[in-house]
């Protein structure tokens, strides 16, 4: 399934989401977040996204470059990703 | 033996034949051992052979656990062969294809969810086709309602903080005996006219991330972040880029933290280059007062076109750069988790705007208040040798002097005055402070005006008579929406005193193009770098190298911008 799923990634050159990546393999959405989600923790992928997201959310008000309350608009919900890490 | 309770699998799995023979010689050679410890030597098999450190190590321990360790690694390297991959995902995969296959078997969905309201939508606000139009439109709408329903609220805090709020502020002072004094040009000129200038904002900033509030709630900006992602990748673009472009629409502090969603460090590097590129909310005042003084009747439509223009340059610039001097591999690929729709609650868009306008008044009591005062101290000591301090033509002031040294940079740009170089330059500190230095400098020049006595009670029902009259202007704002202009037709919008001085003053150091000098600052605003803060984070981020070339990169393309606008305008007649 994971070639299968890096087969169907490279073909689609460039983003997909994950219903559509679900349809193009045959699986279920949430068994295929699982399967990803097993793949982020053997360093296969990364979401990252996260810890970058709370960064920007830890830049606190605008104009302040300190920990605080999340004053940034667009942070609070933004899509998980997952992508493919590139062997070095 | 201290071997943990295994738990006894109500199913046998099947992992295909070359691992399950891997897996019953390792079980025989357990139970042949005697490590079973009560619990399942299957189990046990299939920990050992896809090398759970913890099951080796305990079996490791037995007597001949060492054995069947070392046996349990041969069989590992052999699958590995077999199949090029490690044995513990390959067994995760068989384990995810058998979940997959027993919830397609088991799992009856009702016909409706097949095709939900969620995957509906999705499919003509995600295509190919609509999904760009559909984000430029949502963008336009958000800043149309922003512009036309808040203006009645905008004018009434303006008229509330230039009329009752000075009064009584010049009243007080006059009480205490400091009425005619510096303190009182400090409180009122300075203080007041600075951070009133941009509180008035208030109203604008509260309607706009009212809708973002919506907009985020109901699940839409992460279809836009999608939608946005594919267009970069076409373009050739890390799609991932527009996410920090996204977040950069609040503020670019937090954007440059969120480029570390970029696994490469080049692809980082191009995304924060653009990221100061996109309009944050701080920009917003000095669009709203410049599209107000000179593009009254489509204001909301300019603020737009400042908007999509920053996203433009962006990419455009992101396209010149990636495919010159950040030439590189094409970016990984990668799957997005879009939420599902929903109705947004009133609990969290209220939470979205508290923060972010309580957060834009703290900025306001805070760097603001001291800029302001800043200013008013550089705008009150004399530098000519003419006056005295708090008591000096205002060009004749330490920042007019300095500010006169830049003016002639800005003068082929339509705007070389010291007012407004002034204000460029105090607008490093924050975008907002462009618009509290204009307040203060044309206030300054403004100031003997005579001010009506104080009422208490006449003002308060001014103020509340006020505020209900701009809740009815609102009211009846909200069908401009959709094009539908129910207010009165004699309704032209006063202008106030700041709008007044800026339209003369543009006007007249233009040579009488002053729309087209408004343009060309209000894109030098766009371009030029966003504030102290962001080139703070940059520098954190990623080294005083690009910090710099991206002061200098974006302070050169403000001009240029600039520049072609204006000039470019004269050519063609415009303005």
């Amino acid at each position: 399934m994971y070639s299968q799923v890096m087969r169907e990634l490279q073909a689609a050159q460039g983003t997909l989401r994950l219903e559509d990546l679900a349809a193009r393999v045959n699986a279920e959405p949430s068994a295929l977040k699982g399967m990803l989600e097993f793949w982020v923790r053997k360093g296969r992928m990364r979401t990252g996204d996260g810890d970058a997201m709370d960064a920007a959310a830890c830049a606190g008000a605008c104009g302040q470059a300190c920990p605080g309350v999340t004053q940034c608009v667009f942070v609070a919900k933004m899509p998980t990703m997952f992508s493919v890490v590139s062997k070095k | 033996m201290n071997l943990p309770e295994t738990p006894r699998l109500p199913f046998r799995l099947d992992y295909g034949s070359e691992i399950e023979a891997e897996i019953e010689a390792l079980q025989r050679a357990l139970v042949a051992a005697g490590i079973v410890a009560g619990g399942s030597p299957r189990w046990l098999a299939v920990k050992l052979v896809e090398g759970d450190t913890k099951v080796l190590q305990n079996v490791a321990r037995q007597q001949g656990g060492l054995a069947l360790v070392n046996q349990a690694r041969i069989a590992s390297s052999r699958l590995v062969g077999i199949f090029g991959d490690e044995v513990d995902t390959l067994l995760a995969d068989r384990r995810y294809g058998w979940i997959n296959a027993l919830v397609q078997q088991a799992v009856v969905r009702p016909v409706a969810s097949v095709g939900s309201i969620s995957d509906r939508v999705d499919r003509i606000v995600t295509s190919r086709l609509f999904g760009i139009p559909i984000f430029l439109f949502a963008m336009w709408a958000t800043l149309k309602i922003t512009v036309d329903v808040s203006a009645p609220y905008l004018d009434w805090v303006s008229a509330v903080i230039s009329g009752p709020i000075t009064n009584w502020a010049s009243a007080l002072l006059a009480v205490i005996g400091l009425g005619g004094t510096w303190v009182e040009s400090l409180l009122v000129d300075g203080v007041i006219a600075g951070v009133g200038g941009v509180l008035v904002f208030v109203p604008v900033l509260m309607a706009l991330y009212l809708v973002l509030g919506i907009l985020e709630d109901s699940g839409y900006m992460a279809r836009a972040a999608f939608v946005m992602d594919r267009l970069m990748n076409a373009l050739g673009l890390h799609g991932k880029s527009f996410l920090p472009m996204l977040v950069g629409f609040g503020c670019t502090v937090p954007a440059f933290y969120a480029t570390r969603t970029l696994e490469n460090q080049k692809d980082r590097i191009l995304t924060a280059l653009l990221v100061p590129f996109i309009s944050c909310g701080a920009r917003l005042p000095v669009y709203l007062l410049f599209a107000a003084v000179f593009f009254p009747a489509n204001s909301g439509s300019v603020v737009f076109g400042l908007y999509l223009l920053g996203i433009l340059t962006a990419i455009g610039l992101g396209l010149l750069l990636k495919h010159t001097a950040f030439k590189g591999k094409q970016p990984s690929p990668f799957v997005m988790e879009l939420p599902p729709y929903h109705l947004p609650s009133f609990k969290s868009i209220w939470f979205h705007v508290r923060e972010h306008t309580s957060g834009f008044l703290r900025k306001a009591g805070g760097i603001i208040v001291v800029v302001s005062v800043l200013l008013w101290f550089a705008m009150a000591i004399p530098a000519t040798g003419e006056g005295a301090f708090a008591d000096t033509p205002v060009e004749n002031s330490l920042f007019a002097q300095v500010s006169m040294f830049s003016a002639p940079v800005f003068e082929p740009l339509g705007f070389g005055s010291w007012e407004a170089s002034g204000a460029l330059f105090s607008g490093f500190v924050a975008k907002e402070v462009v618009v509290s230095t204009l307040a203060q400098v044309y206030d300054v020049a403004a100031a003997g005006d005579a001010a009506p006595a104080p009422a208490l009670v006449v003002d308060a029902l001014a103020i509340g008579q006020g505020f209900a009259d701009a809740t009815v202007e609102t009211v009846k704002a909200l069908p401009l929406i959709v094009g539908v202009d129910l207010r009165a037709a004699d309704n032209e919008k006063p202008q106030t005193d700041l709008m007044v001085a800026i339209q003369g003053g543009f006007g007249t150091i233009s040579g009488g193009h002053g729309a087209l000098a408004g343009l060309a600052f209000m894109v030098f605003v766009l371009i030029y770098t966003p504030c102290m803060a962001a080139v703070s984070a940059e520098r954190q981020e990623f080294g005083n190298g690009i910090m710099w070339a991206s002061i200098l990169g974006q302070t050169a393309l403000a001009w240029l911008m600039a520049f072609t606008i204006f000039q470019g305008g004269l050519i063609l007649g415009l303005g």
